[in-house]
């Protein structure tokens, strides 16, 4: 079994080498139990070594939301959302809001992990984590946090060495309070000179929707968010790419009939923004929106009931 | 007497048994929320109070409000509870147990039974995300009242 929710789906990455990473979650008998599963194709995909589990803790708890990661030279970063120590606080008569973020690593080429670490308790329990890798060929992640009495603010880390995370850093200050499942993480991109772009959604009274920031320091500050999308048609799921000065965010957005991709591009880092772009639309269900590139080239990629899987070169947009 | 007992309890286990067959056969099934459900909800109760639930699964805290929920609605009849569960219909059967196990087989229940959320998550609400629980309340003559995220029905003062 595999989890495949919108917020909870499997993971595929090459590197430098051609080599081919999964990750998956793999549900448990009980809902919200899971572990978390990775495996390796050397050969391009024709074959691959048997799926390894992450988590070195292996009660029937969950172990979900994985998110994957791997650098230039091969090296593997899974970080997921991690139960292990909710179940020990609870046993003890305690309370815990959400869970913890795991991380685990695996060196180039090989078929076991690290022992796991844990980089935060408290984040939020049903929200995909944010994963990109850094110049240095480090993760960064960024996810959904619990502060104080539930107020649903994102947390960002960065790492020193890939078993030594930095302290992890407040990066949304909407100050969302809601004893609730948002079923809506961030997303992250790191630009080859360094700059970390973040987007997110909140739902704070008066601040609501899509946001945007950047950080110049390895994730330390972050640029005033700017919001972004239409929240009186749900935008939502947004998602964000960085190729050199060129950014671009998607997300979705519903008016009552058809669902809208749309996307808006910075041609100078995050400083100023293009208007957004309709690139396409449905009338039925949809997947979230992801936005994928290769050497040349960004893509949205999008899967519809109607029409399918989409793979959409997203062209210049006309200039404001 | 030996004689005499043999039969009734036989006829007990088998008043019991069809008892539980009967209370199985007899609990309420999710209705198919589907484009226009949420309006016939409102239509069908608008003469009184009313309070709906949007809720899954899948959502932690949701799980943890049904029992408070159920316990609360139980003890204020004269307010109609709704109950909408997000998941679809492929875990109807996985949403009637959770419903039975926290004592609301007998709520008025509808499941999400399109695929295209975005529309049926729009009828409801279109300033709604889909953050999970999500609850109104319905007083005639007057605006629903949103209530987001899960509720404290202890601390509710009657």
């Amino acid at each position: 079994m595999i989890s495949a929710r919108g917020e909870n789906r499997p993971k595929i990455k090459v590197d430098g080498q051609g080599r081919v990473h999964v990750s998956w979650s793999k549900p448990l008998a009980k809902r919200f139990t899971g572990d978390i599963r990775y495996s390796r194709s050397d050969d391009g995909g024709q074959s691959f070594i048997n799926p390894v589990t992450v988590n070195d803790n292996r009660d029937p708890i969950g172990h979900r939301f994985d998110s994957l990661g791997v650098n230039d030279e091969g090296r593997v970063y899974i970080a997921w959302l991690d139960k292990r120590d909710r179940e020990t606080v609870e046993q003890q008569g305690g309370s815990y809001s959400g869970a913890a973020l795991y991380y685990s690593y695996a060196e180039p080429g090989a078929d076991t992990f690290e022992p796991n670490i844990k980089i935060a308790d408290n984040s939020c329990e049903c929200c995909r984590i944010a994963l990109d890798i850094d110049p240095h060929g480090l993760p960064v992640l960024m996810w959904r946090h619990v502060y104080g009495d539930n107020i649903r603010d994102h947390a960002l880390v960065s790492f020193l060495s890939p078993g030594k995370p930095d302290t992890p850093v407040r990066v949304s200050h909407e100050q969302w309070q809601i004893d609730a499942c948002p079923h809506h993480g961030p997303a992250l991109s790191i630009s080859k000179e360094g700059r970390y772009h973040a987007v997110w959604f909140n739902d704070a009274e008066d601040k609501q929707g899509l946001f945007y920031a950047y950080s110049e320091d390895n994730g330390q500050s972050y640029s005033p968010a700017i919001n972004f999308g239409d929240y009186t048609k749900t935008a939502a799921h947004p998602y964000v790419i960085a190729v050199g000065n060129k950014v671009y965010l998607s997300w979705k957005e519903f008016d009552g009939k058809e669902t809208q991709i749309l996307v808006q591009q910075s041609n100078d880092g995050g400083n100023s923004w293009r208007l957004p772009e309709a690139v396409s639309s449905t009338g039925n269900a949809s997947d979230h929106p992801l936005l994928i590139k290769n050497d040349r080239q960004v893509f949205l990629s999008w899967q519809t009931a109607n029409e399918g899987y989409h793979l959409i070169a997203i062209e210049e947009a006309p200039v404001q | 007497m030996r004689h005499k007992h043999t039969p009734s309890i036989f006829s007990l286990m088998l008043l019991i048994a069809a008892s539980l067959l009967s209370s199985n056969s007899l609990a309420a099934s999710s209705r198919d929320f589907v484009q226009g459900s949420y309006a016939q909800i409102i239509e069908t109760h608008k003469t009184h109070v009313f309070f709906v639930s949007l809720w899954s699964i899948d959502c932690p805290p949701c799980r943890e409000e049904l029992p408070e929920m159920a316990a609360y609605f139980s003890s204020h009849p004269e307010i109609s509870l709704v109950l909408i569960s997000t998941d679809g219909k492929d875990l109807a059967t996985e949403v009637e147990h959770v419903l039975q196990q926290n004592g609301l087989a007998d709520a008025e229940s509808w499941i999400f039974a399109e695929d295209f959320v975005e529309r049926l998550r729009y009828e409801v609400d279109n300033t709604w995300h889909g953050e999970l629980p999500t609850s109104y309340f319905y007083s005639p003559g007057q605006s629903r009242q949103r209530i987001r995220g899960r509720i404290n029905f202890k601390g509710i003062d009657d």
